[in-house]
């Protein structure tokens, strides 16, 4: 048994009267490929957000290699080792592919204020092995043709990448995928499909939001199924897929 | 063709109809003949906006095809470091004195630059850091005599301080909220400096500053202050190219470009904003005490929010994000007016339109700053 | 001492509240800080008096007054039309920044129109007429009320006295916000600009013709700030082209306090601040008396936000 990455323990989420997350646990360990299925408004993409620290959890805790970070800014989560994506696009338009990539580098590269000034030889050497870096993970993700590119000039499947590779870049143990396959055709869902599995064979943990069930059903290998925030399934594929609670969740009473 | 034609009468309807409607609204200002002036001038160039204009287009066009021929980088430089250095001597006094003016204002567009073309912050307060300056490098001059390779650092610290003190609890703030209490912090400062008699001697301001000497070399003649400024310029463009194209500058830009996604990144945002800010007010700081030793005179009427929005609009004529733009644009807003001096209070009105004119057609800036290449060198 | 800064803060404070509207209806639909805005009320105080110097001395005041504010309203109104047109309609696509710098320009235009058109000295409101308005006001309100109230052309309410000049602030202040209050709330165009208010797309995609809903908020918002630019003109007697800018501020100032967006909230934000004003010159010193409005501003936006009335808005 490989060891724990992320465990929520009891994970809710208020606003208002809201309930969009009640008492979830979920986990997560080295080497795999989990899904966060269910839909719309199921509260997915809010545990994104508690994960991530944009918001925190109202209450529960969320362990980190089995430190609670429920507390923590989002920068802080992301330097202990959680990158993520985002269901509508968030690249920084402006730049081109290859800082976008290096700005994913920030938490684990060290120029300071003074050092971006004087320019010592650390500072220098550490620039270079940035963009190195940031290459390679473009060219990981294939956008290397957009390489020079602004973000916002790529296709819509390529800027999906970039963040993908952005996110990579920040070196992160787990990351967070919310719905990478969203307003792709079916080849780039396939390239996305093997990409997933490389991030893996990486050594990257990965949670993935998606609706796309031929990808959910053919790369994770665990799936946990939400409704109404709550969880209301967990399990493999196939598991999941004959729980006569899921299959009402999404079609309705009277199929199941 | 018929087409056309009944393109170019509607044209001249609404021309004529936005003629009419201008002259109604202006004609308890103006009078009855001005009126009729401006009505006919409107008219006019509203229907010239259809003529052809094949002569002045094909031109533009030539103008956007000739490209500078590429000359040695070092033979350029050295024309350019010559160009900088010797030919404002055989400038008369008055233009070397608008040229400092205008260095100074380099560089408070370089330190507005700075928070709101790199972080993206919106700051409308921005003249307060350049008063606190300015006062600081007086008073110390006034009561203390320190020598005044020590005033300048110390007026960018205390600028810089302030800086802090504003941007800490202002900065959770985000977009027009910021703008709204950074505008706050000026107008306080205004006041402040207007009515604490006792320190700032209230509106008459701080008289007989002492003029800046360096090893006995006393600055007296706009030259010499200009020779000042070029070297402060110097340090402050290297200073923000160096930050600009770093992990810290591309950072602020990520700020601007979305603050989430940003912190995402693992990019401290408070920290990392709080630095633009106080970068910033250093530049203000230091640019305060050089117009304040060159003035020997300094006064609240000096920092109002009139020239916060100079500032603004400079980075904004220029393109935000660059070097080229802060100077352009700096330059563009105060060497053109010189020669406009004739047209006395015109002046503001017409830049009052061109701020409207440029948002309209050309709300980049005259040179539009993409960036650079990542290691392209 | 008390009820007399309180009443002269009420004053102040309508004066404030009616410009602040303006502002705030803006920036409820466009989500732009419209700097120009106090140049509008200082063009409605111009209007004032440019029709007084042109037909005022023979009128009575029953005819004057109204014409008056009909006058500059309806003048002022094409002013804020017209500047919407030109300036802020192209850009409705444009980044905020844009906007802004295009407001600031608006501004300094108008300045120095009025300052080029109507001469850089002080415009005065002829003493003569503002005497006849305040005892022909006395005269009609010594028929209403009983007479220990009116003293000396004054009104004098316990220990305290006002002209009635002020009290026509505040009286006009009142009944312009309840018109405004019942348009909005009762109309058909008061519903399509609450609506465009909440969402603009949304709005144009139901049908409502949102340029001309802004072009009515533009139109509303000038009316209000130029009755409050005469009703400074008569009060004061003197004008500056300059007086938009400190306004302009404080009216903004009064707008956030309320919760910016927020109709009721500026109505508020507006007398709070003349009261806050009013009362910290006549208790604490009057040299800071512009200080106090903008530490309210910066305490506010720090730790309130959203206004006294507004509602926190989330980020997603």
């Amino acid at each position: 048994m490989s060891s724990t990455i992320l465990e929520a323990k009891g994970i809710s989420k208020y606003f208002g009267g809201v309930r969009a997350l009640d008492k979830l646990d979920l986990c997560v360990s080295e080497g795999e490929i989990c899904a966060l299925i269910g839909p719309n408004g199921a509260g997915k993409t809010t545990f994104f957000n508690c994960a991530t620290g944009i918001y925190p959890a109202t209450k529960g805790e969320l362990l980190y290699h089995g430190k609670n970070i429920v507390r923590l800014r989002a920068d802080e989560i992301t330097t202990l080792g959680i990158a993520r994506t985002f269901q509508a696009i968030r690249l920084f338009a402006g730049m081109t592919a290859l800082e976008n990539v290096v700005v994913g580098e920030y938490a684990r590269t060290k120029t300071t204020f003074m050092g971006a000034i004087f320019q010592p030889k650390w500072v220098k050497s550490e620039e270079k092995m940035a963009i190195e870096k940031a290459k390679h993970y473009i060219e990981f993700v294939g956008l290397n043709q957009y390489m020079d590119e602004l973000a916002k000039n790529l296709p819509y499947g390529g800027q999906r990448k970039l963040e993908i590779a952005r996110a990579l870049a920040t070196e992160p143990k787990l990351i967070l995928l919310d719905e990478p396959a969203a307003g792709m055709n079916p080849v780039e869902i396939q390239e996305l499909m093997d990409l997933v599995r490389k991030i893996r064979d990486s050594g990257i943990a990965v949670l993935v939001i998606e609706h796309h069930m031929r990808m959910v059903m053919e790369v994770c290998e665990r799936i946990t199924v939400l409704n109404y925030g709550i969880k209301i399934a967990e399990g493999t594929p196939s598991e999941v897929s004959n729980d006569s609670k899921v299959i009402e969740a999404y079609l309705g009473a009277q199929h199941a | 063709m018929l087409k056309q034609n009944s393109n170019l009468a509607s044209a001249r309807l609404g021309g004529l109809v936005w003629a009419i409607w201008i002259g109604v609204i202006v004609v308890p200002f103006l009078g009855l003949v001005k009126t009729g002036y401006l009505v006919l001038a409107i008219f006019v160039l509203s229907v010239l906006r259809f003529a052809k204009f094949t002569f002045i287009k094909s031109t533009i066009v030539k103008i956007r095809r000739f490209k500078i021929p590429k000359i040695n980088p070092i033979i350029l430089s050295i024309i350019g470091i010559l160009l900088l250095l010797i030919v404002p001597m055989f400038f008369n006094k008055y233009f070397q004195d608008v040229l400092v003016v205008c260095g100074i204002y380099i560089l408070l567009s370089l330190g507005i630059n700075i928070v709101v073309g790199l972080a993206g912050l919106l700051v409308l307060g921005y003249i307060a850091f350049y008063a606190i300056g300015a006062y600081t490098y007086a008073l110390l001059s006034i009561h203390f005599h320190i020598p005044f390779c020590l005033c300048f650092p110390i007026s960018g610290a205390l600028a810089t301080i302030f800086g802090i003190l504003v941007g800490l609890p202002a900065l959770r703030l985000r977009g027009d909220y910021l703008a709204i209490v950074t505008l706050g912090f000026g107008e306080i400062t205004r006041i402040v400096l207007n009515n604490w008699d006792e320190l700032t001697c209230g509106p008459n301001g701080i008289l007989g500053i002492a003029r800046p000497s360096f090893f006995g070399f006393k600055f007296t003649a706009p030259i010499h202050y200009y020779y000042l400024v070029l070297c402060f310029l110097v340090l402050g463009i290297f200073i923000f190219n160096r930050l600009n194209n770093s992990r810290i500058g591309r950072a602020w830009v990520a700020i601007k470009e979305d603050e989430l996604a940003a912190s995402t990144m693992g990019i401290n945002i408070v920290k990392l904003k709080l630095l633009a800010f106080a970068i910033s007010a250093a530049f203000a700081g230091v640019g305060g005490a050089v117009f304040a030793s060159k003035m020997t005179h300094v006064s609240p009427e000096s920092f109002t929010f009139l020239e916060s929005a100079l500032v603004l609009c400079m980075i904004v004529l220029g393109g935000m994000g660059s070097v080229r733009g802060a100077i352009i644009g700096a330059a563009c807003l105060i060497i053109v007016p010189e020669f406009f001096r004739e047209f006395g209070n015109l002046r503001m009105l017409l830049f009052g339109v061109a701020m409207i004119l440029m948002m309209r057609f050309k709300p980049d800036g005259l040179l539009p700053y993409k960036r650079k290449r990542l290691g392209s060198e | 001492m008390l009820l007399q800064q309180i009443l002269n803060g009420l004053t102040v404070g309508g004066v404030y509240a009616l410009i602040a509207l303006g502002y705030t209806m803006v920036y409820g639909i466009l989500q732009i800080i419209n700097f120009a805005h106090g140049e509008i009320y200082m063009i409605g105080a111009y209007f004032g008096i440019i029709f007084i110097a042109s037909v005022g001395s023979n009128l009575s005041v029953s005819i004057l007054l109204p014409t008056m504010f009909i006058f500059a309203m309806f003048f002022t109104a094409c002013y804020g039309f017209t500047i919407e047109k030109i300036g802020y309609q192209p850009l409705r696509k444009a980044p905020r920044l844009s906007l802004l710098i295009t407001a600031l320009g608006v501004s300094i235009f108008l300045q120095n129109y009025v300052m080029l058109t109507q001469g850089a000295r002080d415009k005065v409101f002829p003493h003569t007429i503002s005497e006849n308005i305040n005892s022909s006001l006395a005269h009609f309100f010594s028929n209403i009320l009983p007479q220990k109230y009116v003293v000396h052309n004054n009104l004098r309410i316990l220990n305290a006295q006002i002209s009635f000049i002020q009290l026509l602030i505040i009286l006009t202040s009142i009944i312009l916000m309840i018109l405004l209050n019942l348009l909005i709330t009762r109309t058909r165009t008061g519903k399509a600009m609450r609506a465009t208010a909440q969402d603009l797309k949304m709005a144009s995609l139901v049908g409502i013709d949102t340029d001309k809903i802004i072009s009515t908020t533009f139109i509303i918002g000038s009316a209000l700030a130029a009755a409050a630019g005469i009703m400074v003109a008569i009060y004061y007697g003197r004008i500056h082209y300059f007086i938009g800018y400190i306004a302009g501020i404080k009216a903004f100032t009064a707008a956030v306090l309320g919760g910016i967006g927020n109709i009721y909230g500026a109505m508020l934000g507006g007398l709070v601040l003349g009261l806050v004003e009013s009362l910290s010159s006549g208790y604490i010193s009057c040299e800071y008396k512009d200080v106090y409005a903008f530490i309210i501003l910066i305490l506010i936006l720090i730790f309130r936000p959203q206004g006294l009335l507004g509602k926190r808005k989330g980020e997603y």
